[in-house]
């Protein structure tokens, strides 16, 4: 069943390069009826999977081949509590961002066959339980996106996409030192990440911190974490829309589902030594993040900027792990990587209606849009609301959490505290988005140029919309699949 | 009735919704689901506030604010925490209910009239019950974070309703400033939402009733302050009270209920449910009287001299917020919530009867009004009826039976120095309140041609404003003779019923009426003295009272503290971090490369080209046949890679 959700996109892929070029509507057809088969095929498993029997050591849907025998590496997926909301957030999201591609005419054979590939590489992330595989999956992502901007971008998108390239793969290279030394230090060696996890009280002293630092660094680039987040704003900038929604939505999260998955499930020792540091990490990305947004123009880059505040949220959520409130805030991080995905996601989804009609994002040039496009500016309000967190709607749920787990960290109470500037200025600087390009008076020379959201770009932000709201109103849904896989990877860490 | 509380949340939620989707396509725009929904508001509230006074035996629980009625819903779990959602019923929460549906749906039914063909009618009421269905959730809330929901709900109801007119920059500019102003508040609340939470574990009311006594001094001290910052940023304390004067680019309807009536009282009702843990701290009591004391104070003065009568109103709302909360302050809780309530209907009706002169004459500014009593006959007894509330006239104005029990409970806690405060304020509050029924509807007309076209509203408008005058002068009677206040909203006050020395205080409060109102009578009726005379002679005096010094401090904050260090740190990221450290890197990199290029050339390529590379051709094309580029490249090296650090670590590790 996971083998079918990560591979239909492949597929998919692969008839696309069969399809004459010419023939754009069944290239398109095809893209969105692959990944909408593995979104069917994703929500299946979401049903079929026992959320309250959910872990690390007790994983579902499990399928396993023997791969290399010599090295011991095999093809094993199976998916817990952690991993599934994340495969149903990209089976999902890549249908809304495939939808979102219809627009694009240049080159679209190829472009629709690096998407698709890159969707199985995502999904390939989060169901792989082999170290081996992981990494062969984790790599996979890059080309397709390396092209996706590279090709299709803005103006700047060679030296965007060459720098996302180099930065990540600078970050996988040491990540997969992390890997071979702990396959190496295995007994017997195992890529097996299940296997490693249940060895992991052979893995402690200095030189599993090593370890450690060598995996965060390929994890932190991803998230981004400070100081590792300086390509993620070009990158937004030139990437075209539906790119920026995968990037932020879904890419992002391989880092921190990795930090939690590989990291956390594998060298507790050197995880419960780094959680005061991460959760200081967390305080500079959540403030930092949330001033550099502050001064930005492009409303990418704002949004950009906004993630990397957000995806602070959830590595204070994760520091939370050693702290007497660690259930709250692995939780609230779980729930922030899917929220932000679909707030996040349908930010640049609407950024991106503005975009192709105006092209332009600086939001000095516009004013006054709100009595011109009010469904626009309504959906727009309602998610800057979600993303600075309003109660009621889905980005409060896990910003609330993550804040309850850090509060848990008594000795770190400081930068928890210090944190909350964040807050204040997230709303700030939304606000002022919305202020600047809805309200005041209409600035002319939109006159006739500008017109209301329409069906298609409709399609794709409104069923991000109601899941705001009703994850928001109705958390439970989401929790109640992780919430067993969570508290087992506690006990499993911190060993209660 | 009170087994479906919850209704009365989720009414105006259902109308909200149904206005926005469907309102232009329905008569009267809708407006009338809004105030269907607030309507059967009343009626339920009336009926829980009948069960709480008549039928005891229907609130099973006992509690630190009297017998409650209880009932929950898990809303999510997490590990070992229990998050709900529910509804709490006491004494407090059922008059707040009867405040809230009763001035809501007055209003709903006045801004009939008042917005009456103006754009985006439907919005505007989906907007009003939506603030309606959030406040509503935060009375009835029987645990902090669904109070803390509704709390931000309700901050962003108003955030939309300040700049519901937002082509007018001044509007756009209000409406940010009031979300951001009380936000900072808020994180205050947050946090201590978050370190209560933390501390014992559950944040229902009735079990931290139980429980706060196992807070340590410090811990209660600073949980109070942080609760205490976020009802500073709601009900525009000093020093965050900068937003409110600026709210009143909201529409006069919106300022009526939000603004002055119920929204802006949520922090007043917070202090008010959590007085038990500020009762634990000295510290955290004395500074909020001393907030309290110093806005009433404050605000009062900024009201002088105010010309825009929104204005005078506003500072005057901020003034009498500052007096409940003072009540918070010296622990007699009962005489803040009763003059809350009190407040409530007179200063709605103070709004109403602004809105239905500026509905008149389309102007703000008193200095353009005059005698308008003979063209607006009920506006003005309304009007007059909500002045007697708010004076404090004895015996009449329900005010006087709010206020009295304030200044008595000031004086009781042995506060001298803030009794003079409070009564000086009370004195300027008579002051200011007769110079804008002077200004507005005594003397000449001073402009002919607004006075000549100026009429009175129709009875959409006038009938709420008649209801609203019979509360603003029946409430404080009824709620202190018939239905004694505090025999039934409880809060364990620590100056409970001690409001002694009535003697004294009655007598300071009617020098302060009839020095206000003599002082007001002489300067704008008689012009002797002049106030511009005045004005000239106490230029110092004059100016403290005129320039917003706060304005101006929270322009230079927000600079300062806000865009200041994010054009600091974004350059900082952007020039130093990225193009400096980070291409800088890249750069070093490609150099590196370069000399590896000559090794490769000149070493590796003469010693050993063949095999490697001709292996690396073979790989190479394989690749080429996806893409050209350096990816290609990429992928070789990385195979490569992993097979000598394959080896490498196996040496290593051994």
């Amino acid at each position: 069943m996971l083998s079918l959700i990560t591979f239909l996109p492949l597929i998919g892929a692969l008839v696309i390069l069969a399809l004459p070029k010419d023939n754009k509507a069944t290239i398109r057809l095809t893209a969105v009826g692959s990944a909408l088969a593995s979104l069917a095929v994703s929500l299946l498993a979401w049903a079929r999977f026992d959320g309250a029997a959910g872990g690390w050591d007790t994983m579902q849907l499990v399928e396993r081949v023997a791969w290399i025998p010599a090295f011991n590496v095999q093809y094993i997926v199976g998916v817990d509590g952690l991993s599934l909301p994340l495969v149903l957030l990209t089976t999902g999201l890549s249908v809304i961002a495939l939808i979102a591609s219809f627009g694009i005419e240049n080159r679209l054979k190829e472009y629709f066959f690096w998407f698709l590939l890159l969707e199985t590489g995502m999904l390939g992330v989060f169901v792989s339980l082999d170290m081996f595989l992981f990494y062969v999956f984790w790599e996979i992502t890059l080309v397709p996106m390396y092209f996706l901007i590279g090709v299709w971008g803005g103006p700047k998108r060679e030296y965007a996409a060459v720098k996302f390239f180099l930065y990540t793969l600078a970050g996988s290279v040491l990540m997969l030192l992390g890997i071979l030394a702990l396959y190496f230090s295995s007994e017997p060696r195992t890529f097996d990440m299940v296997e490693l996890a249940k060895q992991s009280s052979a893995f402690v002293g200095t030189r599993f911190i090593w370890v450690f630092l060598a995996l965060f660094v390929g994890f932190a680039v991803k998230v981004p974490a400070f100081p590792f987040h300086t390509w993620l704003p070009l990158a937004h900038v030139e990437a075209p829309t539906a790119v920026s929604v995968i990037l932020a939505g879904v890419l992002l999260k391989m880092g921190t589902y990795g930090l939690l998955r590989v990291s956390y499930s594998i060298l507790p020792e050197a995880t419960r030594w780094f959680a005061p540091y991460l959760l200081f990490i967390a305080f500079v990305n959540i403030v930092y993040g949330a001033f550099c947004a502050m001064n930005q123009r492009d409303m990418k880059r704002m949004v950009a900027y906004s993630s990397v505040n957000h995806m602070g949220y959830c590595l204070l959520g994760m520091a939370a792990i050693t702290g007497t409130n660690a259930a709250a805030g692995l939780s609230g991080a779980m729930v922030q990587m899917v929220t932000h995905g679909i707030i996040t996601g349908s930010l640049f989804l609407l950024v991106g209606v503005i975009y192709d009609q105006a092209h332009t994002r600086n939001i000095d040039e516009f004013g006054g849009l709100g009595a011109r496009l009010p469904i626009f500016a309504g959906i727009m309000t309602v998610q800057a609301m979600a993303s600075l967190g309003l109660p009621g709607l889905a980005g409060f749920v896990g910003e609330f959490l993550c804040f309850l787990g850090g509060f848990g960290q008594k000795d770190m109470l400081l930068w928890v505290g210090l944190s909350v500037i964040g807050i204040v200025v997230t709303a700030a600087f939304f606000l002022k988005l919305i202020k600047d390009v809805f309200l005041g008076t209409f600035n002319s020379k939109w006159e006739g140029k500008l017109s209301e959201m329409k069906g298609r770009e409709l399609l794709t932000v409104v069923p991000l919309v109601v899941l705001t709201i009703w994850i928001g109103v109705y958390p439970t849904s989401l929790l109640n699949k992780m919430a067993p896989s969570i508290e087992k990877l506690i006990e499993h860490v911190v060993g209660k | 009735m009170l087994d479906y509380a919850y209704l009365i949340p989720l009414l105006p939620l259902a109308a909200s919704v149904l206005i926005l989707f469907f309102g232009k396509k329905l008569p009267l725009g809708g407006a009338w689901i809004g105030i269907l929904a607030a309507g059967w508001g009343v009626v339920q509230s009336f009926g829980i506030l009948a069960n709480v006074y008549l039928r005891p035996d229907l609130l099973p629980f006992e509690g630190v604010s009297g017998r409650f009625f209880e009932r929950t819903w898990d809303w999510f779990t997490i590990g070992p925490v229990r998050v709900e959602t529910g509804v709490m019923i006491d004494g407090m929460a059922a008059m707040m209910l009867v405040v809230v549906t009763v001035v809501s749906f007055l209003v709903q039914v006045y801004s009939l009239g008042y917005q009456h063909g103006k754009p985006r009618f439907s919005r505007y009421y989906a907007y009003l019950s939506f603030f309606t269905s959030a406040m509503l959730l935060l009375v009835v809330a029987n645990n902090l974070l669904q109070f803390f929901m509704g709390w931000e709900l309700m901050g962003l109801s108003s955030y939309l309703l300040i700049g519901f007119e937002f082509e007018r920059p001044a509007a756009a500019y209000a409406s940010r400033k009031a979300f951001i102003t009380t936000r900072i508040g808020d994180v205050g609340f947050y946090l201590g939402l978050l370190l209560l939470f933390t501390s014992l574990g559950t944040l229902n009311f009735g079990l931290i009733g139980n429980e706060y006594k196992s807070l340590t001094p410090a811990l209660a001290t600073v949980i109070s302050l942080l609760l205490f910052a976020g009802a500073v940023g709601k009900s525009a304390q000093v020093p965050l009270h900068v937003w409110l004067p600026d709210a009143m680019e909201g529409p006069t309807p919106v300022s009526a209920l939000i603004h002055a009536a119920t929204m802006v009282a949520a922090g007043v009702f917070l202090l008010a449910r959590f007085h038990f843990l500020f009762a634990l701290s000295p510290f955290a009591l004395t500074l909020v009287a001393w907030t309290g004391g110093i806005t009433a104070l404050g605000a009062a003065l900024s009201a002088l001299t105010a010309t825009d009568i929104k204005k005078v109103l506003a500072y005057s709302t901020i003034s009498q917020l500052g007096f409940m909360v003072m009540s918070m302050g010296v622990g007699d809780p009962q005489s803040g919530m009763f003059h809350l309530t009190t407040h409530a209907f007179f200063k709605a009706l103070l709004f109403l009867g602004a809105g239905s002169v500026i509905h008149a004459v389309h102007t703000n500014e008193m200095p353009l009004m005059g005698g308008l009593a003979k063209k607006l006959p009920i506006t003005a007894i309304a009007m007059f009826c909500a002045w007697l509330a708010i004076i404090g006239f004895p015996y009449v104005g329900s005010g006087f039976y709010s206020k009295e029990a304030i200044l008595g409970a000031v004086l009781a806690a042995h506060h001298p120095a803030l009794f003079a405060v409070a009564a000086f304020a009370a004195f300027l509050t008579t002051f200011y309140m007769t110079r804008l029924m002077i200004l507005t509807f005594w003397g000449t007309p001073r402009d002919g041609e607004r006075f000549g076209h100026a009429h009175e509203s129709g009875p959409a408008m006038a009938i709420p404003l008649a209801i609203l005058a019979v509360f603003s002068i029946g409430a404080g009677f009824l709620l202190h003779f018939v239905f004694p206040f505090d025999k039934w909203v409880v809060i364990n006050a620590l100056h409970h019923g001690a409001h002694d020395g009535h003697g004294v205080v009655l007598g300071v409060s009617l020098v302060a009426l009839a020095a206000g109102l003599s002082l007001a009578v002489a300067m704008y009726v008689f012009k002797k003295p002049d106030p511009v005379w005045v004005a000239g002679r106490f230029p110092a005096l004059y100016q403290l009272v005129t320039v917003r010094y706060f304005d101006k401090a929270y322009l230079y904050l927000s600079d300062v503290l806000c865009f200041k260090p994010a054009r600091i740190l974004a350059e900082f990221d952007y020039n130093f971090l990225d193009q400096f450290v980070v291409d800088g890197v890249g750069a070093v990199g490609q150099w590196l490369g370069r000399v590896h290029k000559w090794v490769d050339d000149v070493i590796v390529d003469g010693v050993c080209v063949n095999g490697w590379g001709w292996l690396a051709d073979r790989l190479g094309s394989g690749v080429r046949a996806v893409q050209s580029g350096f990816v290609q490249n990429y992928l070789l090296a990385a195979a490569l890679g992993v097979g000598v650090l394959l080896l490498w670590i196996a040496g290593v590790l051994g």
